[in-house]
């Protein structure tokens, strides 16, 4: 039976699936090896996902009440070799900050998310970090807190 | 005024027996306290911050130079060197330049900061691309402040509390 942080993670990742991203990307779990993807215009953008994990909270003197808390991290990296569209190279700020967009409004604030008995609760809406180049990608960042208590 | 008060908060305290500190004599010393738990409580922060990862904390370290990055100002948040730079020498933290009701700021400057805490895209030994997840150093370092605070507090109330018959 997995642990209370596989099942954190499975319900974060289970809402993460069911996002459709515009345009649609890959969506790469944490540590795992992939090769980047191209499609018919080129390096094509994809999403890596970080599991951060803070440290728990006891909440109570009896031991049997603690708070896990997080962080997920998506980072949306777009090839600087892909052009935006036939006519423009480079992603448009305001485009770029939209390819994001579905993934803040996915996470609100209070959003609760179940899996196995475990309940994750996104404690705000998710932050949205200045977009940076990072080698061959354009990246822009969305962090999404989250809480889970433990009885 | 103050001082007749404290005065005659000590005439009466005098009468009634008690001689511990009188509430005049505490309330001057909560500036000095808030000061002792500021200042605390943004070593907490730093220590957070640069605690690696063979030492129970979360900062990766390979050669030391993302920790060592780590910079404290009251002018404004540091600013990112250029690549490459090396910090050689153990970070120093100047609580003595920190004063109530001013903004202290703690940043790193190693440019691969970013990188290390948000997580970014590597090669292996395979030579295969992989999702190198973020440390989060950052993100557990801010959701423990409530705590650093917190303990700091008690500790600097011990400290009072221990002294309260002085």
């Amino acid at each position: 039976m997995p642990g209370l942080d596989t099942n954190i993670w499975m319900a974060l990742k289970t809402a993460l699936s069911a996002v459709a991203l515009n345009p649609a990307m890959v969506v790469i779990d944490p540590s795992a090896t992939f090769t980047p993807p191209v499609d018919a215009v080129g390096p094509a953008p994809f999403v890596l996902v970080s599991d951060l994990r803070n440290d728990r909270v006891r909440w109570d003197i009896a031991g049997k009440v603690h708070v896990s808390s997080g962080t997920m991290i998506l980072t949306i990296c777009w090839p600087i070799a892909r052009p935006w569209s036939l006519t423009t190279r480079d992603v448009p700020h305001a485009a770029f900050l939209e390819m994001a967009s579905p993934l803040v409004a996915a996470f609100p604030a209070d959003r609760r998310m179940r899996y196995s008995g475990v309940c994750v609760r996104v404690l705000r809406t998710p932050d949205l970090l200045p977009p940076e180049l990072d080698g061959a990608y354009r990246q822009i960042r969305v962090r999404i807190p989250w809480e889970a208590t433990q009885k | 005024m103050l001082h007749a008060m404290d005065n005659g908060l000590d005439v009466g305290a005098d009468l009634m027996g008690w001689t511990g500190k009188t509430p005049m004599q505490w309330a001057r010393e909560v500036p000095a306290r808030l000061l002792a738990v500021k200042r605390g409580a943004i070593e907490g922060l730093a220590r957070d911050l640069t605690q690696t990862k063979p030492h129970g904390g979360r900062v990766p370290i390979k050669h030391g130079n993302l920790y060592r990055s780590l910079l404290m100002s009251t002018a404004g948040m540091p600013t990112m060197a250029s690549s490459g730079t090396e910090f050689t020498t153990e970070p120093v933290f100047n609580m003595g330049e920190v004063q109530l009701g001013q903004k202290v700021w703690l940043g790193y400057q190693a440019a691969h900061a970013a990188r290390q805490n948000y997580g970014f895209m590597g090669t292996d030994s395979l030579g295969r691309t992989y999702n190198q997840s973020g440390s989060g150093f950052l993100e557990a370092a801010i959701a423990n402040w409530p705590q650093i605070v917190a303990a700091e507090a008690e500790y600097v109330r011990n400290k009072v509390v221990g002294n309260a018959g002085s």
